[in-house]
């Protein structure tokens, strides 16, 4: 019989499975950082007791029960109940990629000039002037995904492909990172306009430096890619 | 996105309430399009247009469920409109015209904005060294938060430092905007730069293990070897070298 006070009366079938399939994604590395609760008992008193909080400020109570907070095709979001270092219970999102964590970002050389492409983004219904990037394939190496975006993205023809390091582009929310790599092209192509891809363009590097310091390239990737490229002397 | 701070779009007052799940996601939809229209601008240009009409809609469901199938995909939940919310969060379903003519549905995520300032205490820049909920993993960053105020979040930048490393800002300088992740999130983080005067305790309820100080060259050398991976830690420290300012 189902308790009629019970806050999350749909239960944690559904997280649960996912833990048991991903427990890389539930671990608790660190006493210091925030601890997962997924023990039954443990997580049980600890949504009743946010979800007290937040029926005493007038706020439903299922917003404090651990879940797939959404799925689709591409990714899961979850809702994690967390236990802070201080002690204090909350709840925290996360994206999971279920193509892997891992995609990569390039920076396009083509003789002494850089390769921007403008593309227009849904999560920020407008368009962006930014470095080629996707990848999240499975299977594949990030130079593997870094020759192919190059192709598919820019028609380039590649000389050198050089590794950067990772960069983590939202931390708080996602373990999705991208493997940078510095690229010396011969030649590109047209923008490839199926992939909303509407202008290459090419700048010096002065020229990419005063459109990152007035905020005409302002997409994360991009300005880190090109930050530690500069700082190992590549430009 | 942690447990605290500015709504995603919070709770909104409803009248009746619709019967189904898809009635219920297209209702909050249209009180959001009212509410926030920003978020449903259709700049010029080849784009991914939104549609809002009933029957645009109900043209890019059938687009979605054709395509879905295609590719072997469930079509069982073509809902356009709000999917899932709480305080921080807000998930959605948009019904659109690709560059290419055809229609169909594209998700994307509402979060609300932050805040990341790059604090110099004299010529040395003050990074935490704190567990971030999304890679399960500590990191070296500048310290950043959810902004609950209005743009410019000055006074959320303020009250960052003062929680996470328990200083005041001497100066505040705006360092512009970034877009962490714009495929499918909305989110926008604003930059600072700030001059301190101290520094005081790290924030334990807030993960952070201890407050680190780095000159300009170590702070260059641990970006280039790659000790430093947060992206607007990145940006913020090319944004302020290249205006000068440490």
């Amino acid at each position: 019989m189902a308790d009629p006070d019970d806050p999350c009366p749909e239960g944690s079938a559904r997280y649960r499975r996912l833990a048991a399939a991903l427990p890389d994604y539930f671990s608790n590395p660190d006493p210091e950082g925030l601890v997962i609760l997924t023990g039954e008992e443990e997580l049980r008193g600890a949504e009743a007791e946010i979800a007290a909080h937040l029926a005493a400020r007038g706020l439903p109570r299922e917003w404090g029960c651990a879940g797939v907070f959404y799925e689709d095709a591409w990714i899961y979001c979850l809702r994690d109940v967390v236990r802070f270092p201080d002690g204090s219970l909350g709840t925290h999102h996360r994206i999971i990629h279920k193509d892997g964590p891992e995609s990569v970002a390039i920076l396009p050389r083509w003789q002494d000039r850089l390769v921007l492409l403008r593309h227009f983004r849904h999560g920020l219904r407008d368009w962006a002037l930014e470095f080629p990037r996707g990848g999240g394939e499975r299977g594949r190496s990030a130079e593997q995904m870094a020759r192919e975006e190059l192709r598919e993205e820019l028609g380039a023809e590649i000389i050198s492909l050089r590794p950067l390091g990772l960069i983590f582009p939202q931390n708080n929310l996602m373990r999705t990172h991208l493997r940078l790599f510095f690229a010396e092209i011969s030649a590109f192509g047209s923008a490839n306009k199926a992939e909303g891809i509407a202008e290459v363009r090419t700048v010096t590097v002065a020229e990419l430096e005063r459109l990152i310091d007035t905020d005409v390239v302002t997409d994360s990737t991009s300005v880190a890619l090109f930050t530690r490229a500069r700082l190992r002397g590549l430009l | 996105m942690s447990g605290r701070g500015a709504a995603g779009g919070g709770p909104r007052p409803g009248g009746h309430r619709p019967k189904s799940g898809a009635d219920r996601s297209l209702a909050a939809y249209r009180a959001l399009i009212a509410e926030r229209g920003e978020l449903f601008s259709n700049p010029p240009g080849r784009i991914f247009e939104i549609l809002t009409s009933g029957k645009d809609i109900r043209r890019a469901q059938q687009g979605a469920k054709k395509a879905r199938l295609q590719h072997g995909l469930s079509a069982t939940d073509l809902r356009v409109g709000v999917l899932l919310e709480d305080p921080y969060l807000l998930v959605m379903r948009d019904a659109v015209r690709f560059p290419d003519g055809q229609v169909g549905l594209y998700n994307r995520i509402v979060a609300p904005p932050n805040v990341v300032v790059l604090p110099a205490l004299g010529d040395r820049v003050a990074l935490i060294y704190r567990f971030r909920h999304g890679t399960r993993s500590f990191h070296y960053e500048a310290p950043r938060g959810v902004a609950s105020g209005p743009d410019p979040y000055e006074d959320d930048a303020r009250r960052e430092l003062a929680e996470e490393i328990g200083a005041e800002a001497a100066e505040l300088i705006d360092l512009g905007e970034l877009h962490p992740y714009s495929g499918i999130c909305n989110e926008i983080m604003r930059l600072y730069f700030a001059r301190i005067n101290r520094i005081g305790e790290p924030d334990l309820h807030e993960s952070i293990a201890r407050i680190t100080l780095f000159s300009a060259r170590k702070l260059e050398q641990a970006i280039a070897g790659g000790a430093i991976t947060d992206a607007p830690t990145l940006a913020a420290t090319l944004r302020a070298r290249l205006r000068g300012l440490f």
